[in-house]
């Protein structure tokens, strides 16, 4: 009944988190509060490792007798506790820091559970560490111990899909906790209530018409009505959402602040305020009819603005009741939005085809509304952070065109991205080239003289193009040298390519041109003039990173369509086959060399519009940004998210580059949680989070069989 | 009989010491289904593998058409019209089954990497007609209902059958099957003759296979040649290499009856 596996789990379990708190990682987890003054992140991580522990023991015996995964989970996570309380004690018994030097800087109060005690029972006035090994916060330990095997045993019981609605929505919570102290929004929990009772009354009154008839409504007369209704909101938050309401004895208490979105009205926008409203209730309207991916994008999308007012009110920071709405709201959202889904499919869809087209310019129309208006709620360091991700995203994504599609496994990538970059920084930065011929010493010239001096230099947009050709070019003469290796030999000498343009970028014979060490500043913030809005014009200028964000939403874009076309296509289908077999794919006709050098190419470009745009980001180019780190972080992301699979490999961007940045006490342990993650993925899932989904053909295939006549049978 | 498709002159391939195909003298008529037989280690695979341009040979010349292709890539020697099975099955395993058609159809599109980003009108008429004609392929094969499963996860005679039809999607002159019955029953081998003798029919190919099943080879064969130790030791009609004392000798080295009641 009880098996050996679970000591070995308890115990492995245990040796990773004695690893982790030599390491030191827990004392900086402990600063980082999910619930302050309740719950810190390292509270979160070690119940979920104890959690995850018993789990991992329960879940193989889940089909035998109920209590048999109980009791397994609670051995293993007994064992866990015990083990510790003696290694605790074992710790203050003899002084161990001659052998593990690390612990010399290591507050003991980790390994004690110091912190977990205090969540546990006792008030909170243990804030002396030493308190914290006191015989009672033991026993409380080993008791928490077996209670999270317990429930972890209880958890395999469940049906998986309740299981994962629970476990995502608590990663979501923590997440969200992390976040809150840097949304810095534009809309309070009034606004999201009033832009959600918007959505569900004309949602609820569209539902209600349509099953009622057996003819459906014409589709203007639905949107009116939606949009009627959303007016009608928009009218009662003018008269009701006023500041007096949201006062002590006002009828809106405890809401937080009045919405912010009546100031519009009080600008004199009041047009703008109805149509705001009208519009979300015409989306309301038409969503019980759309296809289920628009019907249920826009009803998370509602989720998340009740989720982001909530925030908002909660202030920058999360009380444990708001955290507790989040999780039961999310809970709700994951579990009910894709059942009713799936009755919308069964019940509206009358005109498929049509439907499905309009309903899929609704959620274009919603996602893009969302894209452009993102960055009004986003903080400075939200958006930097966002930046990060989608440059990432936008990597992996031309670094799959190499690895994921063509099967070249590519370690020289930063060297695209360095020539992207290079390419705009000396065309449109100070250097021998632009400044005619004078070299230029950055720290000993001023703005206005180099405005005076370097005359050659061209504007961001017209480098762009430039830095993509060229970089495109030159991944393309890399690559010739290179066709005929394979593997592991083609990832050798790749990785010197990548060193050998760093060094070049280094060097002292180019500093006039590229700077040296130094590198090149300032390089012009990208500016675009719009001739419109009276004789002025508007300058649109992408210098922060809340403007940047547009610049990497269009590269990023451009990257999704060239490479999701390509990998469809006659050119992505000789890339797969020469993956799988070149030998083969050879044998059919392909032609490999002309094959491999348009992935190199392809990738490349991409690698030089990220690139270019980073250089535009940062307004300087330097070789240390450049270096074989780079390339490491861009394949490890396209490897951990799915090779091959464009949403994998932004999935992948989001946990790599997301995660750490989200955790931003983390940053010194980056590389350990890095590598930690990438073995454990590579354990579990080795093809990747989201591993591409082979394309369905058959039915289109099928259907263009179908009308001919003299088609086989 | 018909003209001459394929005519390999005194072809021979060295691996260092080792002489794995020795001036060997091949002729191949169209519309013919000819058969390679010997003993294992006798040189067919590589000499398969001479054809098809993944090895070039020392010496000879092998002439398609009447035009010489030994040295040629063996991407340019399919675009001539010769298509290949392999021994071991070799399919595209984490692409399904409808797509190994479409990249055996390779050669006859035209989409440019450019048309297909931006969607060119014919470049997307082209793909629906190459999808249209990959499913047709996969129905002749008998595979209608699996064009979305992914190769490797095909039962082994599926596997063998899409790799025919991969083949096929060549629209090759010349079709080179390498043991096409290899580890299939003697039910699955009947299948498998017949289906081989209705590609000769159907789509008037030539075909040229290697096969260890005698039964198969002796009873649709045209012409039958045998190789041993690299050298061709014996070619003719089923009946007269049957007899040819020599391939007796090469099999067994005793009485002819034994070897083929054996065989059979």
């Amino acid at each position: 009944m009880i098996k050996k596996s679970t000591f070995q789990r308890g115990i492995l379990a245990l040796g990773i988190i004695l690893l982790l708190t030599l390491t030191g990682i827990f004392n900086t987890f402990e600063r980082q509060q999910v619930i302050p003054d309740q719950l810190s992140l390292n509270t979160v991580i070690i119940i979920a490792m104890v959690g995850m522990t018993g789990y991992a023991c329960a879940y193989p015996l889940r089909n035998q007798k109920p209590l048999v995964p109980m009791v397994n989970a609670i051995i293993a996570t007994l064992a866990i506790g015990v083990m510790w309380v003696g290694l605790v004690w074992l710790y203050e018994t003899i002084d161990m820091r001659f052998i593990f030097q690390n612990l010399k800087g290591v507050n003991p109060s980790p390994l004690t559970f110091g912190e977990m005690i205090r969540f546990i029972a006792v008030p909170a006035t243990e804030t002396d560490p030493a308190l914290a090994v006191e015989l009672g916060g033991l026993v409380k330990l080993i008791i928490f111990c077996a209670m999270m095997g317990a429930v972890s045993g209880f958890a395999v019981l469940l049906s998986l899909r309740l299981q994962l609605i629970v476990a995502v929505s608590a990663v979501l919570t923590v997440v969200l906790a992390l976040i809150s102290t840097k949304i810095n929004g534009i809309i309070t929990l009034p606004d999201a209530l009033a832009f959600a009772i918007a959505f569900s009354l004309a949602y609820v009154a569209s539902w209600l018409i349509n099953t009622r008839r057996t003819d459906p409504l014409p589709q203007w007369l639905l949107m009116s009505i939606g949009a009627l209704i959303g007016a009608f909101v928009a009218l009662a938050l003018l008269f009701i959402g006023t500041e007096d309401a949201f006062k002590r004895d006002g009828i809106l208490r405890g809401l937080g602040t009045a919405p912010l979105i009546i100031d519009m009205g009080a600008r004199g926008l009041i047009g703008g305020l109805f149509g705001v409203f009208a519009l979300t209730g015409l989306a309301g309207a038409l969503a019980p009819k759309a296809e289920r991916l628009s019907h249920n994008t826009s009803l998370y999308f509602i989720l998340a603005l009740v989720i982001l007012g909530l925030l908002n009110t909660a202030g920058r920071k999360l009380p444990l009741e708001t955290a507790l709405i989040i999780f039961g709201l999310l809970v709700v959202g994951i579990a009910f939005i894709p059942t009713l889904g799936k009755k919308a499919d069964g019940q509206f869809i009358q005109l498929a085809q049509r439907g499905k087209l309009q309903s899929r310019g609704i959620f274009l129309f919603v996602l893009a509304g969302v894209v452009l208006v993102a960055p009004q709620f986003m903080g400075v360091s939200l958006a930097n952070n966002i930046n990060l991700i989608i440059l990432y995203a936008m990597l992996g994504i031309g670094l799959n065109v190499m690895i994921g599609y063509a099967g070249l496994l590519d370690l020289g990538f930063v060297a695209s991205i360095a020539i992207g970059a290079y390419t705009v920084g000396i065309l449109t930065g100070p250097n021998i080239l632009t400044c005619n011929g004078v070299a230029i010493n950055p720290n000993l010239i001023t703005l206005d003289e180099i405005n005076q001096l370097c005359t050659g230099r061209i504007d961001f947009w017209g480098a762009l193009p430039l830095a993509v050709i060229f970089s495109a070019v030159t991944g393309m003469l890399l690559g010739v040298p290179v066709l005929g290796l394979r593997g592991d030999y083609l990832a050798i000498v790749t990785l010197g390519f990548g060193e050998i343009i760093n060094r070049i970028i280094y060097s002292d014979k180019f500093k006039p041109l590229m700077g040296g060490a130094q590198g090149l500043s300032p390089i012009p913030v990208p500016e675009i003039f719009l001739p419109v809005g009276g004789e002025e014009g508007v300058n649109l200028v992408f210098g922060n990173a809340t403007s940047v964000f547009y610049l990497y939403i269009f590269a990023i874009l451009i990257a999704i369509f060239v490479t999701y076309r390509l990998s469809i296509s006659r050119q992505g289908r000789s890339w797969r086959a020469i993956r799988a077999d070149e030998d083969v794919a050879e044998a059919m006709g392909i032609h490999t060399v002309r094959t491999k050098l348009m992935a190199f190419m392809v990738s490349s470009a991409i690698g030089g519009l990220g690139g270019a745009i980073l250089a535009a980001q940062l307004q300087s180019v330097t070789p240390e940004n450049y270096k074989l780190a780079f390339s490491i972080n861009v394949l490890a992301l396209v490897i951990i998210g799915g090779m091959g699979s464009i949403p994998g490999v932004i999935l992948g961007a989001v946990v790599l580059a997301g995660l750490p940045e989200l955790l931003r006490e983390l940053e010194s342990y980056r590389l350990l949680a890095f590598g930690g993650l990438l073995v454990l993925v590579m354990l579990v899932k080795s093809e990747g989070l989201l591993p591409p989904a082979p394309p369905r053909l058959s039915e289109q295939a099928r259907l263009l069989t179908q009308p001919e006549p003299t088609g086989t049978d | 009989m018909g003209d001459l498709l394929l005519h390999a002159m005194t072809i021979t391939k060295r691996f260092g010491g080792l002489t794995a195909v020795n001036a060997v003298e091949l002729k191949i008529e169209r519309g013919m289904i000819a058969s390679l037989i010997g003993p294992n280690g006798a040189g067919k695979t590589t000499f398969f593998n001479c054809i098809t341009g993944f090895y070039t040979p020392e010496e000879g010349r092998i002439m398609f058409n009447n035009r010489d292709i030994r040295g040629l890539r063996t991407d340019q020697i399919a675009h001539r019209g010769i298509a290949r099975t392999y021994q071991n099955i070799r399919l595209f395993g984490a692409m399904t089954a409808l797509e190994n058609i479409l990249v055996g159809m390779h050669i006859h599109l035209k989409a440019t990497p450019i048309g297909s980003i931006f969607g060119f009108g014919h470049t997307r008429r082209e793909e629906r007609e190459a999808l249209k004609e990959a499913y047709r392929l996969l129905e002749f094969v008998g595979l209608g209902d699996k064009g979305d499963l992914l190769a490797s996860n095909l039962a082994y005679g599926f596997q063998r059958r899409l790799e025919v039809a991969r083949a096929l999607a060549l629209k090759p002159q010349l079709l080179l099957l390498d043991e096409p019955t290899a580890g299939m029953n003697p039910q699955e081998t009947d299948e498998m003759m017949e289906f081989i003798r209705n590609l000769r029919d159907k789509l008037n190919l030539t075909i040229f296979l290697i096969e260890h099943d005698m039964k198969l080879v002796m009873s649709i064969s045209d012409q039958v040649s045998v190789m041993d130790y690299g050298t061709k030791i014996s070619e003719g009609t089923p009946a007269y290499v049957q007899k040819d004392p020599a391939v007796i000798k090469a099999y067994l080295g005793s009485a002819p009856e034994e070897v083929l009641s054996e065989q059979a």
